[in-house]
């Protein structure tokens, strides 16, 4: 269980990116938070994984106080980050270190099986393909086994097929160890076809403008994804619309 | 301060046998290095190191594990500088005053109108300059195979 209480971010420069954000995550729930350019999103998710320090509010994971990078906690960020000079095998092992080698490499077996890349296994980063890198993050992210998996739009760099391609893969490894999902996005449709909720943001100050319960997450009905696409988007350029600018600075 | 410049003092504090060289080649090669090897720490994807923090990684293990490998290719270069200006200043060190050694020869053959030595001893020196250049680049092109660089094309 996630929670998040109050959280405020303000930056050394005066920016607050994040104004009070108030949400709970059920285990196993996919979240989905959209909301245009600088409404916070990416903080908050660099927040919750411990990489930025709040200013104020608390993030508690099943009780625990999260003011830093935690192993229950993964991220998959935007680019692939893959390390360049350890093969793709080596890659997903990567946070599996301190476990014993032969766990690690049934681990790493696994993963790469169900991102479809077993036989990439030896191969360097460069080799691949931004989509096959983008797969072995998130392989590398689930193969540490976290109970919350944190992705910064992972997929938005990438074509709309490989996208597609993408979501199987990724509710795949969600189906085998379901950690609750807090996907951040710009895709609407993204949002409606993957999550079991979806958070809008607004920005200046971040924070949450609605919330849409999704009635049948994830089961393949188009009219249905269709209407909660339409209903977010309307939501979103509320969002634009409300928002309450600070005033210019005095030159 | 140009490390050529210290020739003459470490000549006469020194004297004009293997010390002195030694001492000028590793002083006056020093710089370059640290140089190119700071700047390729610096200059580390602050995007991979992230990945280190999520990893929960210690400090240590984030030298060990990302930063060592990452400033690898900029060390290499720096070497490899370091090396031919290590080469330089043998030269230096000899031809400023020494009674044996190809930078020897050199003098020699200026001041006694040999020119086929002169030409022997550079050409030697290119020689032994691309040998210990080559070795070096064949002992970490290992290390560095799995660079995304055009090597080939270019």
């Amino acid at each position: 269980m996630l929670t998040i209480q109050d959280l405020s971010k303000t930056y050394a420069d005066g920016t607050q990116a994040l104004a009070g954000l108030t949400l709970s995550l059920a285990p196993g729930e996919i979240v989905a938070v959209v909301g245009g350019s600088g409404c916070g999103k990416t903080t908050l998710l660099r927040l919750v994984a411990g990489l930025d320090t709040v200013t104020t509010g608390l993030i508690r994971l099943d009780g625990a106080t999260i003011d830093g990078p935690h192993p229950g906690l993964g991220l998959v960020f935007q680019e692939p980050r893959l390390l360049p000079w350890l093969s793709i095998a080596e890659n997903v092992g990567f946070g599996l270190a301190h476990r014993p080698a032969a766990e690690r490499r049934t681990r790493v077996a696994r993963a790469l099986d169900r991102v479809g890349l077993t036989d990439h296994a030896r191969r360097w980063p460069r080799e691949l393909s931004g989509g096959q890198q983008q797969r072995v993050a998130i392989a590398r992210a689930f193969v540490a086994d976290p109970q919350v998996l944190l992705l910064d739009e992972p997929f938005s760099a990438l074509d709309a097929v490989t996208r597609e391609d993408l979501h199987r893969h990724l509710l795949a490894l969600w189906a085998e160890t379901r950690p609750t999902i807090v996907l951040v996005t710009h895709d609407v449709a993204e949002a409606a076809a993957l999550a079991d909720r979806v958070v809008v943001m607004r920005p200046h100050p971040g924070c949450i403008h609605a919330t849409i319960a999704i009635d049948a997450p994830r089961s393949g009905d188009a009219a249905g994804q269709l209407r909660t696409t339409g209903a977010l988007r309307a939501l979103l350029d509320q969002s634009r619309a409300t928002v309450t600018r600070r005033p210019a600075p005095a030159l | 301060m140009p490390s050529l410049a210290w020739v003459p003092l470490f000549i006469l504090w020194l004297g004009i046998l293997e010390t002195p060289k030694v001492v000028l080649i590793a002083v006056g090669v020093f710089f370059p290095v640290y140089i190119g090897v700071s700047g390729a720490i610096a200059s580390v994807d602050r995007k991979l190191v992230e990945v280190g923090r999520i990893f929960r990684l210690s400090r240590p293990a984030l030298a060990r594990r990302i930063l060592l490998p990452a400033v690898l290719p900029g060390t290499v270069v720096a070497l490899r500088t370091g090396l031919g200006l290590g080469f330089l200043f043998v030269v230096a060190a000899e031809l400023m005053g020494a009674s044996e050694g190809l930078g020897y020869l050199l003098v020699d053959g200026q001041q006694f109108g040999k020119p086929d030595q002169i030409l022997a001893a550079i050409l030697a020196f290119a020689g032994l300059g691309k040998l210990a250049d080559g070795l070096l680049v064949l002992a970490t092109r290992p290390l560095l195979r799995w660079q995304d660089v055009s090597r080939g094309v270019l």
